[in-house]
């Protein structure tokens, strides 16, 4: 059964829609003046396109047609903007509904749950960022790491963290990790009566780093997909200047008040502005029925949903681990002391690409060089793409499992 | 034939006009909103500028 939680209908998305109509729109809107600048001067180009808008500047001036081409500039971009308005309505009123795979709540402690996907192979616990729903590890039939694990022969079990209820809303990392992970590892630790692999993707990575370097006894492989952990200035990190603002705006929050969703949207809409657009006006152009369509509704849905973040929580990611770096310079504590990549002693696998604007294939690696037994991988796809899209099978799901079935045979020798 | 070319160069601009928004974004790493609308309305102003000159 799909869960009331995740509803479409319960989306207002792109979110938050006043950034996005305004940054899609307001493309548009700029663009006739655009064309008229450029029958003047070539400035404001970007170095990469100008020796393409000379050539168009220089085709249009042949043509001797200015005013045709401005009217039909301004014909075009106004198209674009009722296009990209046709998409976004045509996806808020798609009647797909996303189909869990088979699972079972196994353990709840607070409002976060534990799933079990079944089958009596060894466990293996799947982590989730914090500010996204799980479901991008399992999206839909096809596109689901923990579906692909389980037809391998694993017993996934994946977390969910959900709102944070009352206790979580004062929830630091810290808590998360030894509060909420540490007993979910611990279960599956009895259930497969031993030390359990452990994939964490996103900033679940980070968590999940930390989780393993604190139960070294408990960890028998760690996986880390596009996890970040150095933030140094010199890394070319998504958040590093957007960091700034969000701090600011965290000081101007009432006190205790978590994160709301839609800020953390902000940050996640500002990597690529014009992004939206693109998407939605390519969305439009899809048959409705067809799986790239569905795809597209339950992916674009996810990145809309997600949990506000507990302030203190917030603050250490924010502050501590984009501005101060903490991670990176070895004193992000948990559990009352820094963690140390040294104490996690279990192999590693760090799955990161180059083309990732939030995780940068830089920071994600860093880990490399203090972790006593890693390897890097390039799944050769996007932060999103390389977990649920059309090469995720061949460039992510299927390295893991030959990796992990390494591990399992060396570990038995 | 000058309508369909004209078409066509329209549509090559408006495509480069997007990309150089996000060439930019990605080279700036981070478009703040307000950074987004300086640089839409760059053009605009300068436009204002010599129309006022």
């Amino acid at each position: 059964m799909p869960d009331k939680r995740f509803d479409l209908a319960n989306i207002k998305g792109p979110r938050p829609m006043a950034l996005h109509l305004s940054n899609a729109l307001s493309i548009w809107r700029e663009a006739p003046m655009g064309a008229r600048r450029m029958m003047e001067t070539l400035d404001g180009w970007h170095p990469s396109l100008s020796g393409d808008i000379s050539a168009l500047h220089s085709c249009v001036q042949a043509l001797g047609g200015w005013d045709k081409f401005l009217n039909a500039v301004e014909k075009k971009a106004s198209a674009r903007s009722d296009a990209v308005l046709s998409g976004i309505s045509d996806y808020l009123a798609h009647s797909y509904t996303r189909a869990e795979s088979a699972q079972e709540m196994c353990m709840k402690v607070g409002s976060c749950e534990l799933y079990d996907f079944g089958g009596d192979g060894q466990p293996i616990l799947l982590v989730p960022s914090l500010v996204n729903p799980h479901y991008v590890l399992d999206l839909k039939p096809g596109r689901s790491i923990a579906a692909y694990l389980k037809s391998k022969g694993f017993r996934p079990f994946v977390v969910k963290w959900f709102d944070p209820g009352a206790e979580e809303l004062g929830f630091g990392l810290s808590d998360y990790i030894m509060k909420r992970l540490m007993p979910f590892l611990d279960h599956i630790v009895t259930v497969g009566g031993g030390p359990a692999p452990v994939l964490g993707y996103c900033m679940g990575g980070t968590l999940c780093t930390a989780l393993a370097a604190r139960a070294p006894d408990k960890v028998s492989a760690l996986a880390l997909v596009a996890a970040p952990w150095d933030f140094a200035s010199e890394i070319p990190h998504a958040g590093r200047r957007y960091a700034h603002v969000m701090a600011d705006i965290l000081d101007r929050l009432p006190d205790g008040m978590p994160v709301p969703v839609d800020m953390l949207q902000v940050f996640f809409t500002s990597v690529d502005p014009t992004l939206t657009d693109r998407k939605f006006r390519k969305f439009l152009g899809l048959d409705k029925a067809s799986e790239a369509a569905e795809f597209f509704v339950a992916l674009e849905t996810w990145a809309n949903t997600g949990a506000p973040l507990p302030r203190q929580a917030a603050t250490e990611v924010i502050r501590g681990w984009y501005m101060d770096n903490a991670p990176g310079r070895g004193v992000w504590e948990i559990d009352g002391a820094p963690v140390k990549l040294t104490d996690v002693t279990c192999p590693v696998w760090i799955a990161a690409p180059p083309e990732d604007r939030l995780v940068p294939q830089e920071s994600a690696y860093a880990m490399l060089e203090q972790l006593p037994d890693a390897i890097c991988h390039d799944p050769k796809a996007g932060h999103v793409g390389m977990m649920v899209g059309s090469k995720a099978e061949a460039g992510l799901w299927s390295p893991l499992v030959t990796w992990l079935r390494a591990k399992e045979v060396a570990n038995a020798a | 034939m000058l309508d369909e070319d004209i078409d066509k160069a329209a549509d090559i601009f408006l495509t480069l006009w997007q990309e150089n928004i996000r060439l930019w974004a990605t080279e700036k790493e981070l478009l703040t909103p307000q950074e987004l609308a300086a640089l839409l309305e760059a053009a605009s102003a300068a436009e204002k500028g010599q129309a006022r000159g």
